[in-house]
């Protein structure tokens, strides 16, 4: 909800909405006091509250600046900003399910959170295509804690999981193995969504991070070098360049032979 | 089957057991939860979320 309400400021400060769309509100950068009123609109979805309770995605869409939406694929973005922590730009736009930080929290591996029993090294916060590698990495190991239903913040050692899955289910796995079936997960979840019609054009990030900083007038600001990264990831992933599919020798590395029938097959 | 449920007007199941799941080493799984537990409890990280929140 914080981050539609964000919009609408950002839009009536840009002129884009006024008072007869607020209700006689005043959106105005730093007025606290409309944010209450706000909130109990978009609950009762009275008023501005109805485009609001819809999501940033749509709020901007009604209004015709759908670009100006700071979402992918109808999810909101979290409170990282991939000009500070760079692999949360392709977090974000790989995401299965729109802008999620629990797809992979990799903000933290942006300021040192390196697990290197998993094969990851340290990039910097603004290294570009070169940690492409290391993103996949970390999101088909945080696809595991999400299908044990494991909190991130307790960000547990590799070893640890591997303890837990053994003695809970008898399943003795290397490191190896939980990445792969990290990763068998992951594609499977892109393949469902390319079947769904979602492809390439899906990934890519809201431009306000591709942009310099609102009050930068040093020229300091960081943009990450999203296409470079993104064509470096798709590589990584072994996924097809222009329709962003799984490529068929990856999914059957993966004993995903029944997701290249429904990506694949003519007819 | 989502079409199925919507047409029916129908929007959730809910299910419940009451039979145990069996764990494979439960002697050694408890040993090693209970370390975990006091490892995170002990962890700076988990001290400042606590205190800060997230």
């Amino acid at each position: 909800m914080s981050n539609a309400i964000g919009l609408a400021f950002h839009l009536y400060e840009m002129g884009a909405i006024n008072k007869e769309d607020t209700g006689g509100l005043a959106l105005e950068w730093g007025n606290a006091d409309v944010v209450e009123p706000l909130i109990d609109l978009t609950l009762e979805r009275k008023g501005i509250g109805e485009l609001l309770s819809q999501g940033s995605h749509l709020f901007g869409k009604h209004f015709g600046y759908e670009e100006e939406a700071v979402q992918v694929n109808g999810l909101e973005v979290p409170h990282h900003d991939p000009r500070g922590a760079s692999g949360m730009a392709l977090v974000y736009a790989t995401s299965p399910r729109g802008a999620c930080h629990n797809q992979s929290d990799y903000f933290f591996v942006d300021v040192g959170q390196v697990e290197p029993t998993l094969g990851m090294d340290f990039f910097s916060p603004h290294d570009g295509a070169k940690k492409a590698i290391n993103v996949k990495k970390h999101q088909d190991w945080r696809t595991i804690f999400n299908s044990l239903v494991m909190c991130l913040f307790a960000n547990l050692e590799p070893q640890n999981v591997l303890d837990l899955i053994r003695l809970t289910s008898g399943v003795d796995w290397s490191v190896n193995d939980m990445l792969l079936a990290g990763e068998r997960v992951w594609n499977l979840k892109r393949s469902i969504n390319n079947r769904l019609g979602l492809g390439r054009s899906n990934d890519r990030l809201p431009k306000t991070f591709l942009q310099a900083f609102q009050d930068d007038e040093e020229g300091e600001s960081f943009i990450p070098d999203f296409e470079a990264m993104l064509e470096s990831y798709n590589e990584a992933r072994d996924w097809n360049m222009e329709s962003g599919f799984p490529n068929p020798n990856k999914l059957a590395v993966l004993n995903l032979d029944f997701a290249i029938k429904d990506l694949y097959s003519q007819g | 089957m989502g079409a199925l449920m919507g047409s029916k007007n129908l929007k959730a199941i809910a299910v419940q057991g009451s039979n145990k799941i069996p764990l494979y080493d439960p002697q050694s799984y408890n040993t090693l939860r209970s370390n975990l537990n006091h490892a995170l409890r002990a962890d700076e990280m988990t001290q400042v979320l606590n205190e800060l929140g997230t």
